[in-house]
C-alpha cells in the first residue's frame, strides 16, 4: 500500500515537472505569434469602416509586404478616400531593435517621395481607430512577453500574454502594455486589450474571420474598439495572396508612382 | 404520443433557430465590407469641385471667387506577365472668377497634367505634361526647378508656392545602388506672369508695364521657350538618402533688363544649378539638407555666382503635433545675402477631422508672409479649408510687394 502511494506521488511528480517543461513562454508564445505568417511575400485588398457617433467613414486600400531575411518591406497604397488617392507608404522594418525603421512616403500631386520620421507612429492610421503602430508589423523583442494563463475565449482554448514595451521602444508607442489571448491551435491573437501608462484600457482588437489561405492562417476580418471614444473600425480583407514572388524592386522608391 | 412527439419536434428545431437567429446577431462578425463597389483596376475617374474665396483685408473686397471643377482620368494596363505597367493619367481644371475680370478671364480652362508612363523592370519613361518635385525641402528648395511658379496665383501657401506642371520627357533608369533620372523640358517650363493689375503683379513690373500702357516706353517681356532639362542621382537607404543633381534652364522671372535703341526688354536668364540634397532619419525626426551652386546666373540686376544652401528638421511630438523648422540662406557677390527661416507647426484635433496650425516664412528685409488656418473634414468627400495670410516686407523685396494682399480664404471642397 504505502508503495503504491510512493510510486503514484512520484509519478504525479514527475508529471508535473514534465507538464511545467512543456509550458511555453510569453516569448515562445510571441515567436509562434510572429511565425504564422511563413510566407515569403503577400498582396491583400483592406476596407475600414469607422463608426464614430452617427458618422461612418470608408477607407480602402492595398497592402504589399516581403521579408528581407529577418526584416520586412512593405507597401501601403491608399485608394479611397479621394483626398488620399494614390498615397503610398513604403516602409523598411528591421528585426533588429536599436535600428530604426525607415520610411517614406510618396505624395501623387507633387510627385515627391519624403522621408518621414517615425514619430507619428502615434497617431491614428486614416482617421480610424487603429493607430500607425497597430499596422505595421511589430519586431518580437520590440516587446518584453510573459504568459499570464491558459484560458478559454469563446469556446477556443487560449494562452494569455502580456507585452510590454522595451525602453528603446516604449516612447514611440501608446500603450504601456499590451494583453493579448492568442489561440493555441492557430496562434493568432483572438483578442488584444491595449492599455495605457495608468493602466486604464485604451482600446480592445478582436480578430475574426479566420480561414486558411495557401496554407497560412489567417484573421480577415478585425474590430478595433475605442470605448471612451464610443467609437470602432471594422476592418476585412480581401484578395489575400501569399507567395506571388514578388520582385525586390516592388519594395524600393521607384516604384512608387500614381 | 405521435403529436406530442412532433410538438417536441417542432419546439427543438424553432429553439434550434432561434439560436441560430440569436447566434448570428450576435456575431461581431457578422459584416461584409467587401460588398461595396469595387474599384476599377483599369479606369478610375476623380475629381473635385471646389468654391474658393479670398477677401482681402487691407481693401476690403472679395478678389476671387473662384469655383474650379478638376477631373481626372487614371488608366492602368500590365503586360508581359506583370513585368511592364503602361498607365496614363489626365486631369483638366475648369474655372469660373468673376472677381478677376479686370485683368483675367473670367471662364478658363486648361489641361493640368497629361502623362504616359511605361513602367519596367529596369527603366521607366514618362511622357507628358506633369508635375515633379525635387529636393528634400519642405518651404523653400534650391533644386525643385523643374517647375516653374505659378506667378498669377501663386501662394501655395505661406512658405510654399504654387507650380505649374511641365510638358516633359523623364527616364528613370534603376542601378544597383540608385536611380538615375534625366528630364527634357523640349518647350522649357511653363511660365505664367501675372497680368497687368492683378494683386500679384510685382510693384516693379506693374510699374513698366503701366509706363508702356500710357505710350512712355515700348516694353518687351521675352517668354523665353527654350528647351531645359536636367539629371540627378538619387540612392534612398537604411537611415540616409541623398541626391546629386544638375539643372540647365532659365529663371521663372524675367530679371534682365537690357535695351537696344528705344526698345526695352525683359528677359529670364540662362541658370545652371549643381546640387546635393541628403535626408537623414533620427528616431522620431528628419534632418533635410539641400545645396546648390549656379555659376554667372543673374542677381539682384547684376552678373555673379549663386549659392543657396537649405537646413531643415521636423518631428511628430506626441501623437500629431507636426513641427518643421527650416533655415536657408543665399549667397551672391552682386547682392547682399538672403536669408530667413520657414515654418509649421499643426496639429490634428476633433478625433483628426480637422488639421489646425500655423505656417509661413521670416526673411531679410523684414519680409514674412505668416498664414493660420484651418482643414475640416465632414466624412469622407466634403472639406472645409479656411486660412488668415498676412505678408509683410520691405519696398521692392519679394513679399514686400504683396504687403497689400493679406487676405481671409474660404474653400469648400467636395471630392469624388
Amino acid at each position: 500500500m504505502f508503495k503504491t502511494k510512493y510510486v503514484m506521488a512520484t509519478v504525479s511528480l514527475i508529471a508535473a515537472l514534465h507538464s511545467h517543461a512543456q509550458m511555453p513562454t510569453g516569448r515562445d508564445i510571441a515567436q509562434r505569434m510572429d511565425d504564422v505568417n511563413s510566407a515569403q511575400d503577400g498582396t491583400r485588398d483592406a476596407t475600414m469602416l469607422i463608426e464614430r457617433g452617427g458618422q461612418k467613414l470608408q477607407r480602402k486600400l492595398n497592402m504589399m509586404n516581403k521579408k528581407f531575411g529577418d526584416d520586412e518591406r512593405s507597401i501601403i497604397r491608399f485608394i479611397e478616400p479621394a483626398d488620399v488617392r494614390d498615397t503610398q507608404f513604403l516602409s523598411w522594418t528591421y528585426e533588429a531593435t536599436e535600428k530604426d525603421d525607415d520610411m517614406w512616403v510618396f505624395f501623387p500631386s507633387e510627385n515627391l517621395i519624403r522621408r518621414i520620421s517615425g514619430g507619428g507612429k502615434k497617431g491614428s492610421f486614416m482617421r480610424s481607430d487603429f493607430a500607425n503602430e497597430d499596422i505595421e508589423q511589430r519586431a518580437v523583442d520590440d516587446d518584453v512577453h510573459m504568459l499570464l494563463e491558459e484560458s478559454e475565449w469563446g469556446n477556443v482554448a487560449v494562452f494569455v500574454i502580456e507585452s510590454v514595451p522595451i525602453p528603446a521602444k516604449a516612447k514611440d508607442s501608446n500603450y504601456a502594455k499590451r494583453k493579448t489571448w492568442v489561440d493555441k491551435e492557430t496562434w493568432l491573437a483572438l483578442k488584444v486589450e491595449y492599455y495605457d501608462r495608468r493602466g486604464r484600457l485604451l482600446k480592445q482588437m478582436t480578430q475574426g474571420g479566420i480561414e486558411q489561405i495557401d496554407g497560412i492562417w489567417t484573421a480577415t476580418k478585425i474590430i478595433m474598439e475605442t470605448p471612451r471614444k464610443k467609437s470602432r473600425t471594422l476592418m476585412q480583407y480581401a484578395n489575400v495572396r501569399y507567395n506571388l514572388g514578388l520582385q525586390d524592386s516592388v519594395f524600393e522608391q521607384s516604384s512608387l508612382k500614381r | 404520443m405521435s403529436n406530442r412527439r412532433l410538438n417536441v419536434s417542432v419546439a427543438a428545431i424553432f429553439s434550434w433557430v432561434l439560436a441560430c437567429c440569436s447566434h448570428a446577431a450576435n456575431d461581431p462578425f457578422d459584416f461584409d465590407l467587401t460588398a461595396a463597389a469595387a474599384v476599377d483596376p483599369t479606369w478610375q475617374w476623380a475629381g473635385y469641385f471646389e468654391s474658393r474665396n479670398q477677401y482681402f483685408t487691407e481693401t476690403q473686397g472679395w478678389e476671387s471667387t473662384r469655383a474650379q471643377a478638376r477631373f481626372e482620368l487614371k488608366w492602368v494596363q500590365t503586360v508581359m506577365s506583370g513585368e511592364v505597367q503602361w498607365r496614363g493619367f489626365a486631369s483638366v481644371d475648369v474655372e469660373h472668377d468673376a472677381r478677376t475680370r479686370d485683368y483675367r478671364d473670367v471662364v478658363r480652362s486648361e489641361v493640368r497634367e497629361a502623362f504616359l508612363v511605361r513602367d519596367g523592370v529596369a527603366m521607366d519613361v514618362t511622357v507628358g505634361k506633369q508635375r515633379i518635385a525635387w529636393g528634400t525641402a519642405d518651404g523653400v528648395s534650391t533644386i525643385d526647378r523643374v517647375n516653374a511658379v505659378d506667378f498669377r496665383d501663386p501662394i501655395g501657401n505661406a512658405r510654399t508656392s504654387s507650380r505649374r506642371p511641365s510638358w516633359l520627357v523623364r527616364v528613370e533608369r534603376k542601378l544597383p545602388l540608385g536611380t538615375l533620372e534625366a528630364v527634357w523640358l523640349p518647350r522649357g517650363r511653363d511660365v505664367k506672369l501675372p497680368e497687368f493689375g492683378s494683386p500679384w503683379e510685382p510693384t516693379d513690373l506693374h510699374s513698366l508695364r503701366q509706363q508702356r500702357a500710357d505710350g512712355l516706353i515700348r516694353l518687351d517681356i521675352e517668354d523665353i521657350k527654350a528647351h531645359e532639362g536636367g539629371v540627378r542621382y538619387l540612392v534612398y537607404g537604411e537611415g540616409f538618402d541623398w541626391s546629386l543633381g544638375y539643372f540647365n534652364g532659365y529663371t521663372d522671372a524675367p530679371v534682365q533688363f537690357s535695351q537696344r535703341l528705344d526698345q526695352l526688354r525683359l528677359s529670364p536668364v540662362r541658370i545652371r544649378t549643381y546640387n546635393a540634397a541628403g535626408a537623414v532619419g533620427l528616431s522620431s525626426s528628419t534632418l533635410r539638407g539641400e545645396i546648390a551652386f549656379a555659376p554667372d546666373t543673374w542677381v539682384a540686376g547684376r552678373q555673379s555666382d549663386l549659392l543657396q544652401m537649405v537646413v531643415g528638421w521636423d518631428r511628430t511630438f506626441f501623437a500629431n503635433l507636426y513641427a518643421n523648422l527650416q533655415l536657408f540662406w543665399d549667397e551672391a557677390r552682386s547682392s547682399e545675402e538672403s536669408y530667413g527661416v520657414t515654418f509649421a507647426l499643426t496639429n490634428k484635433v476633433w478625433d483628426d477631422a480637422a488639421d489646425i496650425g500655423i505656417r509661413g516664412q521670416v526673411a531679410n528685409a523684414q519680409q514674412h508672409a505668416v498664414e493660420v488656418f484651418m482643414d475640416y473634414s465632414f466624412g469622407d468627400n466634403l472639406k472645409l479649408s479656411t486660412k488668415y495670410l498676412v505678408f509683410d516686407g520691405s519696398t521692392g523685396s519679394p513679399l514686400g510687394d504683396f504687403d497689400a494682399n493679406d487676405f481671409l480664404e474660404l474653400t469648400l471642397r467636395w471630392e469624388f
